[in-house]
């Protein structure tokens, strides 16, 4: 009896001391992220522990807004963080002091150099965002606006077609209030940053290239040609009732709401919403909606073509005080180029930056859809202008249309004033 | 047998120390610390990380004073304060005495009233704000249902009917106001009042000649809280209008928001709550004064 309670007692040390053993040799890489959603995170990081047993990563998950305060702080304060991924607006130049350059750390652990690895345009942006040209984040992807979603369902009920310009999207709005009244044709949110967005893609249908010319100093200007005619087109849809005066006091979620509800016909939004046509990402997600495709906004000036703007996002990276980089390249070479890309990639919250991509079409619903999304995800790729926003400016640009829309004022006055502000050095693109 | 102290003037300077040095430390860091901050990021060009600022000295306060919008916000908060104090002072008062006289009922009034002030001004705002969008707000599909389409209104896109929204929602809590009079009304001298009915003084002249003279304390701890509360007053016009149309209904809280969140330009945001935090202060130091005066009286 002794003899027995001995042995189990021995055998339960030794269990004991072996996973002891066994947790004292796995690495342990802490990941700051504040997207993908985090039950997408926490999938891939499963499956990345899955494939690597002897590392474990902790995440940090963090809100948009909070995340921009708290990952400066945490690298400046010396925080473990052995992979942080960074926002691509300025946060790039805030950070780029606490990590390393990430050429250097792919030779030295990384299965190929990241440009044979990452699409070129991707790491261009990349390297833009630093300001001294190097690179220090590899992009997950790259999103863009504005694109049109469809509910496909409701227009083949109402014998509608995807418009591809201005006088088709004005019939299609015509067919839907005739036939249809309780349906509103066209919704989005009526918040400044967004009626900014649509001024911009109409300027770049027209005028390819003018957003990148005003952004990186190189001759754009609001006092000019182009931005005026772009600002009259989208003033002159609320003016001919193509798009209702109605929607503007739609918040972001409750655009969303309205389309997911079947109430809309025609959504505008960024392409992060392409997970609407994911039948993977709406079965997660509960939406209700089945058949819904996407197209680039229909050209609203003569003689334009498609446009949009696209950036890269979610940029990972590794810190310089970072214990683990072997570990952490890993990960990231994981999550962007390796099998973590189908764990995320299904979500359609961006085009991966993997070079030579392919989705598996069995997420699309439709042929339609898995086709429409092939056109926007390769003008994604080739976008005329960069999606490198100055956040504050748009709000104050949107506002500038709104007045316009609801009390008339002038373009070539909001034009003057919107130059003036923008060299006022108010704004964040004066930092 | 003389009364005994209470407990604090009891307590010797050291011990006095002791028991409130917690407090004063956590409120030494949270104020002072936070507010000299703000005062350091309003002479830099610094971003939201607050690392790597760069010295401008008053270049931050020269283009705010020198930016329409936010010169119409600052006239928007004084706008919203008057319309706040003026419904306190009437309305409030008005609502306030005919409950301290009801006797029926009078717990439910009281809650009808009080319930706005008390609930969180976001969910309010929100509420109203769904409640009035244009296509789908309930408001609308009310009037349309009843008949009265043609006064549905987009209420939150047209900027005068949007003034009106917010000014709605500022009048729509005068619950504290109301708290205030009702707390003063308690206190009066009942027999005043009996005199004056007896001398044939009508409901008029009790409210207006006899009554509101009396409370003059409590109007100017009215107007000088409404004031500053319609300065902190964020929440109200960021769930309802979000400070439009196109800044129209904007107050210097949106104001700093946009600038302290949306850019990286956070040196500019904190000039413009420095800004604000002077009027604010500015206008405590009339209230005290006031109050001291009344005091020494």
């Amino acid at each position: 009896m002794r003899n027995s309670k001995l042995a189990v007692f021995t055998a339960v040390l030794a269990a004991s001391g072996a996973s002891w053993a066994m947790a004292a040799d796995k690495t342990k890489i802490n990941f700051w992220t504040w997207a993908p959603p985090a039950p997408v995170v926490d999938k891939a990081v499963a499956a990345f522990e899955k494939a690597n047993p002897s590392i474990d990563v902790n995440v940090t998950f963090l809100e948009s807004t909070a995340y921009q305060d708290r990952l400066p702080l945490a690298l400046s304060s010396g925080d473990p963080v052995d992979v942080a991924a960074v926002q691509t607006s300025s946060m790039v130049k805030l950070v780029k002091d606490y990590l390393e350059p990430l050429p250097e750390l792919y030779d030295q652990y990384g299965t190929a150099p990241i440009d044979k690895q990452l699409a070129p345009k991707a790491l261009d942006q990349a390297k833009l965002l630093s300001s001294d040209g190097k690179l220090y984040i590899a992009p997950m992807g790259t999103l863009g606006s504005v694109v049109a979603y469809y509910n496909l369902d409701l227009m083949k009920q109402l014998g509608l077609t995807v418009p591809k310009d201005r006088a088709e999207l004005a019939a299609f709005v015509k067919t839907i209030k005739a036939k249809r009244p309780d349906l509103v044709p066209v919704a989005f949110t009526g918040a400044n940053w967004f009626l900014d967005e649509i001024s911009d893609t109409i300027i770049e249908q027209g005028a390819p290239g003018w957003f990148n010319k005003l952004r990186y100093n190189k001759g754009g200007k609001f006092d000019g040609p182009d931005f005026k005619a772009g600002f009259d087109a989208t003033v002159g849809l609320y003016k001919d009732g193509i798009f209702g005066k109605d929607t503007l006091d739609l918040d972001y979620g409750r655009a969303v709401e309205l389309f997911q509800q079947g109430n809309v016909v025609m959504f505008l939004q960024g392409t992060w919403e392409m997970g609407a046509l994911s039948a993977p990402f709406r079965k997660t997600n509960g939406l209700k909606l089945n058949n819904v495709t996407v197209s680039p906004l229909p050209v609203m000036v003569d003689g334009g073509k498609p446009a949009i703007r696209s950036f890269i996002e979610v940029g990972l990276s590794v810190p310089k005080n970072s214990k683990h980089k072997a570990e952490a390249m890993k990960f990231i070479q994981f999550m962007t180029t390796g099998d973590g890309v189908g764990q995320w990639g299904d979500t359609l919250f961006v085009v991966p930056s993997m070079q030579g991509y392919k989705l598996p079409n069995d997420i699309f619903s439709s042929e339609q859809s898995a086709k429409d999304y092939g056109v926007v995800a390769d003008l994604l790729l080739n976008a005329s202008s960069d999606r490198n926003n100055v956040s504050d400016f748009s709000n104050v640009v949107g506002d500038a249309i709104i007045k316009s829309i609801t009390s008339g004022t002038p373009t070539d006055e909001q034009a003057k004033y919107l130059q003036g502000e923008w060299d006022s050095g108010r704004y964040s693109n004066a930092l | 047998m003389p009364n005994p102290k209470s407990i604090i003037h009891r307590l010797r300077p050291r011990e006095a120390a002791l028991f409130f040095g917690p407090l004063a430390l956590v409120f030494a860091v949270y104020y002072f610390f936070s507010t000299g901050f703000l005062l350091y990021a309003s002479v830099q060009r610094i971003s939201m990380a607050l690392v790597n600022g760069r010295w401008v000295g008053l270049q931050n306060f020269k283009l705010l004073l020198g930016d329409p919008r936010f010169l119409t916000a600052f006239v928007n908060n004084i706008v919203f304060a008057c319309v706040s104090v003026a419904a306190a002072l009437t309305v409030g008062f008005f609502i306030a005495v005919t409950l301290s006289a009801t006797y029926r009922a009078k717990t439910l009034l009281y809650m009808v009233f009080l319930l706005p002030a008390l609930m969180p001004l976001s969910l309010v705002a929100s509420v109203f704000r769904t409640m009035l969008e244009t296509r789908f707000g309930a408001v609308n599909l009310f009037l349309n249902d009843v008949g009265l389409g043609w006064m549905a209104q987009s209420w939150l896109i047209d900027p005068t009917f949007a003034y009106g929204v917010v000014i709605i929602l500022f009048v729509y809590i005068i619950g504290l106001p109301i708290l205030y009079y009702t707390a003063n009304l308690s206190t009066i001298n009942t027999s005043l009042i009996e005199s004056a009915v007896i001398d044939g003084a009508g409901t008029w002249r009790l409210f207006v000649e006899i009554l509101f003279p009396i409370m003059k304390g409590t109007h100017r701890t009215i107007i000088v809280s409404t004031l500053l509360t319609s300065f902190r007053a964020f929440d109200i016009v960021f769930f309802s209008t979000g400070g439009g149309p196109s800044g129209a209904t904007e107050i210097t809280g949106t104001y700093v928001y946009n600038f302290s969140t949306t850019g990286t330009n956070v040196g500019y945001g904190s000039a413009a709550a420095v800004a604000t935090l002077l009027v604010t202060l500015v206008l405590s130091g009339l209230h005290m004064r006031f109050a001291r005066k009344d005091e020494q009286r």
